[in-house]
């Protein structure tokens, strides 16, 4: 009786776990594919030109917390 | 400072005679947080719009009136063995506090996204106390009718310009109010989103964990509300739209509690009120949450017999009664101007119910006149998800047309809401169904559901279904998810340094312009509003009466103090007249747009100028 449960609690756990990777690549999957539509497909001049401009005020941000310090 | 400390003290007293109240009822957690702060803020509300109501809405008053509110409830809840509970409260306050940092001291996921987000709201919060209200709907009417309660200590409508200050249910307004009337500064009043925000996050996290998501993994994904760019750069402003979609989410978690109490049914009556009163779209909202709240109700009465009829008349009744507020707006409106939308009228199936244009109709043309935005629909919703272009030159603003929900929302949130929505009908998780569906059908009955701020309340599929994805994978996925966040949510902190606006060169003047005042026109405030209303709100002396035609800024012409008045005064028959109507008034100065008529009138009328710019100019009245 004890084996039996052992072996369908075993049984389960390997389901789980199967059911968990199977989870687990369709939304890495997922999130590729969006991750690259957001930042290969559409990263558009646009949105280049604003990372190139927050790069600029964070140096400028960086800069004064330095000269403060 | 005297009356900010007093305003804080209060804000104390309020806060503390409320959550004692909710403690004794037995709340707990969530229901606890939801029961003070929906009561907190409905006594805020209710006390200002009675008072309002008697002409009597001012400092004192108010401050009066809510301290001997909260003091009696305070002396009542207290009357027996006043000890013995007040320790009782503090040991369930340490026992909390002692268990959410046991829970959270070895999640250092969870604390590594918190210390983000943490950054990122402590930031927009110091944004918010360094610079003045400077967003555009701000300055033209959610603040302008703060101005105006100060001005007549009533809420009733002012003649003006502006339908968005006469028509447009102002419970919003109440509530950014609250941080305006009693201190007599606007400092605080464009951080009355924050709390909500709060809430929002807390809201999500209770719902996730309704809906079987692990509580370590809710408690992370719901901090995914304070990763969208539009909630962060709201949190700095005088907009509702936070408010809204927090509200609604606070509402949904409310109707999903099994057997509602009393209180629950004035708690959903509360925040049905506080929807409605925001803005119209609020109405969409509250109807999302009747069926969900009539069905648990039925389900609740279903065994009473016929005789129990009173319960549920009486269960009603709760939710209706705070609904008077709510529905004030909209009788007012429907008396008043013939239309319970005013400023828009309603259409239904082509037949036109009440006059005028529909809020399609309105904002439809303007929208069309973007060309950079697709025509489609669903393109349009792709178009801005997928932030291509940029509004009035920034990626991100408050009230950006272009942008979506940001970088969490489009990789990770998007997807887990696809996956937890397969998840949710390979494992019958029907209540995530429903709760989807139902914020699927608001998002799409939404005519303008591209634009972020409309419909952010869209990103609850995301972050619950993130939660049930997270409680579902490897713990490998698991890591490798979690850490994605924390890199994504370092891409919006870089994104949103500035909120659009707060340029460091803008943070550095308008910190000097802090110690010296003689600096501000150096601020950014002298280019939105403009140097014209530095110079108005200057020169008009206490009881002066500035005098103003068609301008869409109108709160910037009160002085800091608002001990001056305005008084709308247009040009719309001969100069005579329009001269007759400034010395009644009493005015003192003539605010103008250059291209409006009252500027035409007032050089008609050869009035001495005494300012001038390339869109202003400032006449003396003599």
């Amino acid at each position: 009786m004890r084996t039996t449960s052992m072996k369908s609690t075993k049984l389960s756990k390997q389901q789980n776990s199967r059911e968990s990777i199977l989870i687990s690549l369709v939304f890495a999957g997922l999130v590729t594919l969006c991750g690259i539509a957001y930042f290969v497909i559409y990263n558009t001049d646009a949105r280049l030109d604003w990372y190139k401009y927050m790069y600029e005020e964070w140096g400028k941000l960086l800069d004064l917390i330095v000269s403060k310090l | 400072m005297i009356l900010f400390v007093v305003w804080i003290l209060l804000n104390c007293l309020m806060l503390l005679s409320i959550d004692l109240l909710s403690f004794k009822l037995g709340r707990k957690a969530w229901h606890r947080f939801v029961s003070t702060f929906l009561m907190f803020y409905a006594q805020i509300v209710f006390t200002q719009f009675f008072l309002g109501l008697v002409h009597q809405l001012d400092t004192i008053q108010l401050l009066v009136v809510n301290a001997v509110i909260s003091s009696l409830l305070l002396f009542y809840l207290l009357r027996k063995k006043p000890q013995q509970l007040l320790r009782r409260y503090g040991r369930q306050w340490a026992s909390s506090l002692r268990s959410v940092t046991r829970d959270v001291r070895t999640d250092w996921l969870y604390i590594a996204l918190l210390v983000v987000t943490g950054l990122i709201s402590l930031w927009t919060i110091f944004l918010g106390l360094v610079f003045p209200v400077i967003d555009w709907d701000g300055n033209a009417y959610h603040m302008t009718y703060i101005g105006y309660v100060f001005q007549n200590h009533h809420i009733f409508d002012t003649f003006t310009n502006l339908a968005w200050i006469a028509g447009y249910p102002k419970g919003g307004e109440f509530i950014q109010m609250w941080n305006v009337l009693i201190p007599r500064n606007d400092i605080l009043a464009d951080l009355a989103q924050v709390p909500f925000a709060i809430l929002g996050v807390y809201s999500l996290y209770y719902i996730s964990t309704r809906l079987g998501v692990a509580a370590k993994h809710a408690r992370f994904s719901s901090l995914a509300f304070l990763l969208l760019p539009i909630v962060i750069n709201q949190m700095k402003t005088t907009y509702v739209d936070v408010l809204t979609s927090s509200l609604f989410i606070a509402g949904i978690a409310l109707t999903l509690k099994s057997r509602y109490g009393r209180l629950d049914f004035l708690l959903l009556g509360i925040i049905c009120s506080l929807l409605l009163s925001i803005k119209s779209s609020g109405l969409i909202f509250v109807a999302a949450l009747v069926p969900l709240f009539l069905w648990k109700l039925w389900r609740q009465n279903k065994d009473e017999s016929i005789a129990k009829l009173k319960t549920f008349a009486w269960q009603l009744g709760l939710v209706a009664l705070p609904l008077i507020f709510g529905a004030y707006w909209y009788v007012k409106n429907l008396f008043l101007y013939g239309t319970p939308l005013y400023p828009f009228g309603i259409k239904v199936a082509g037949i036109q119910l009440f006059p005028g244009k529909t809020f399609e109709e309105f904002l439809g043309p303007v929208m069309d006149g973007f060309t950079q935005l697709p025509k489609g629909c669903l393109e349009r919703v792709w178009f801005t998800w997928t932030e291509q272009e940029r509004w009035s030159g920034c990626l991100y603003n408050y009230d950006s047309t272009f942008a979506g929900l940001g970088p969490v929302w489009f990789v990770i949130l998007l997807p887990a809401a696809i996956l937890g929505i397969a998840l949710a009908i390979w494992k019958k998780n029907y209540l995530f169904l429903y709760i989807s569906a139902v914020a699927a059908a608001v998002f799409a009955l939404h005519p303008f559901n591209f634009y972020s701020r409309y419909t952010l309340f869209i990103a609850l599929v995301g972050i619950i279904g993130f939660g049930l994805v997270l409680t579902h994978i490897t713990s490998l996925a698991r890591t490798v998810s979690k850490v994605s966040v924390i890199l994504l949510a370092l891409v919006v902190a870089f994104t949103n340094l500035t909120l659009c606006y707060f340029t460091v060169d803008a943070i550095r003047m308008q910190w000097r312009s802090l110690k010296d005042p003689a600096l501000v026109g150096e601020t950014f405030y002298a280019v939105n509003p403009g140097k014209a209303y530095i110079f108005m709100s200057r020169t008009a002396e206490p009881g002066d009466v500035v005098a103003y035609g068609n301008v869409y800024f109108i709160y910037p012409l009160w002085r800091a103090d608002y001990k001056n008045s305005l008084v709308y005064t247009p040009a719309d028959k001969d100069v005579h007249s329009w001269l007759e109507s400034l010395r009644r008034s009493n005015a003192t100065y003539v605010f103008t747009d250059k291209t409006s008529k009252e500027h035409a009138a007032a050089a008609e009328a050869q009035l001495k100028t005494i300012y001038e710019d390339d869109l202003y100019e400032v006449y003396k009245v003599e």
